[in-house]
């Protein structure tokens, strides 16, 4: 599935099998992936290490120095999401949004990754999508985010991304994931 | 012991060239990341850790800023050595005499044939609570890491060379076409 956005001729049967396929990806509940997030925006950024395991009611989110330390972690539950630092310092606030820009000057959209990431839309309306011949996204347009979605593997029966790149008109993201697992259903 | 060896190591060896292969494990055990590579240092504070597997990651100073480079990410971070990268393990293993002033150095209890020296980072904002270097014959040969999440990064270096003549262009860095270059 190499090809590019522009050239996918979206075909009725295509249709049906990314019809398929997302159905598939919708009954994923659980996942714990482990990669690398790169993070631009207007000249800053990070790159590093990611651990994260997420299930319908927490989230956690470990960040990693490229040099092995772990930098960050971020807990969520079903109504608090708290960040702590290396210095363990605590910063807690209602949305991911708003926590990672005030504690890491970049707007991490956890919401939406827990979908995108799977390589499958958020709940919220979908501006534009594309997918391949197979039926696997390739482009997304929602919730603000111009999103792109490569390098699929199959585990165990689920063709999930291996890279996801997200543009928003601040935050440049591109997610990395080297391992996918306990994914259930 | 190891404080003679440390003393060694930052008077008489001015620049090495060895293999490592570091491992990060997490408070229960597990293995959160597993990566080799080839380094570089040349006092004070030029090094180059290049990791090559899994993954392709270029971390490079020239003394006075660090660079980055994410290879699959395509995107270059970098920072100026005296902020926290600056009590770092590869900036600790590059500092120059005064690294009594970074970090509190001290005997630690020796173990696999080594002789090993606990340095304690002054700067609070390090992220690390303690780092502990394994000396043999006054060469680096392991480095241990406790970060203040409790994961442990273990460091072992192998094929070590001192004194090896080292180009100094391998610690520039020339940002490739296309990449994105972003301030810390």
């Amino acid at each position: 599935c190499a090809t590019t956005a522009h050239q996918v001729t979206m075909s009725a049967d295509s249709l049906a099998r990314n019809q398929t396929h997302l159905e598939r990806n919708a009954t994923i509940q659980q996942f714990s992936l482990q990669g690398r997030i790169g993070v631009q925006t207007n000249s800053k950024g990070f790159s590093g290490g990611l651990q994260w395991q997420h299930s319908a009611t927490n989230d956690n989110i470990a960040l990693y120095s490229p040099l092995g330390g772990q930098v960050a972690q971020i807990t969520k539950s079903s109504n608090q999401i708290t960040l702590t630092d290396a210095n363990g310092k605590q910063i807690s606030a209602a949305n991911a949004e708003t926590l990672t820009y005030n504690a890491l000057g970049w707007s991490l959209p956890l919401t939406g990754l827990s979908d995108w990431s799977l390589g499958r839309p958020s709940s919220s309306p979908v501006l534009a999508s594309t997918w391949d011949e197979q039926g696997l996204l390739t482009t997304l347009n929602q919730d603000g985010w111009k999103i792109e979605f490569s390098n699929y593997t199959e585990q165990n029966g689920l063709w999930l991304p291996g890279k996801i790149s997200l543009k928003s008109d601040q935050v440049n993201l591109k997610l990395l994931v080297e391992s996918w697992n306990n994914i259930t259903n | 012991d190891g404080m003679d060896s440390v003393r060694a190591f930052y008077e008489k060896t001015q620049a090495v060239r060895a293999n490592f292969h570091q491992v990060v494990t997490d408070k229960q055990g597990r293995k959160v990341q597993e990566v080799q590579g080839t380094m570089q240092l040349k006092r004070p504070n030029k090094f180059r850790w290049d990791y090559n597997k899994p993954y392709e990651q270029q971390i490079i100073s020239d003394g006075k800023q660090v660079w980055l480079y994410d290879t699959e990410l395509a995107q270059v971070t970098v920072r100026d050595i005296g902020k926290a990268l600056g009590s770092s393990p590869a900036a600790l293993l590059a500092g120059g005499k005064a690294i009594e002033e970074t970090f509190t150095l001290a005997n630690a209890s020796n173990r696999d044939g080594l002789n090993w020296v606990s340095a304690q980072p002054k700067d609070k904002e390090s992220g690390f609570e303690k780092i502990l270097l394994g000396f043999k014959d006054n060469q680096i040969q392991e480095m241990a890491l406790l970060d203040s999440f409790g994961h442990n990064t273990k460091i072992v270096f192998s094929k070590v060379e001192v004194n090896p003549a080292l180009d100094e262009k391998s610690f520039l860095f020339k940002p490739p076409k296309g990449v994105d270059v972003v301030g810390e």
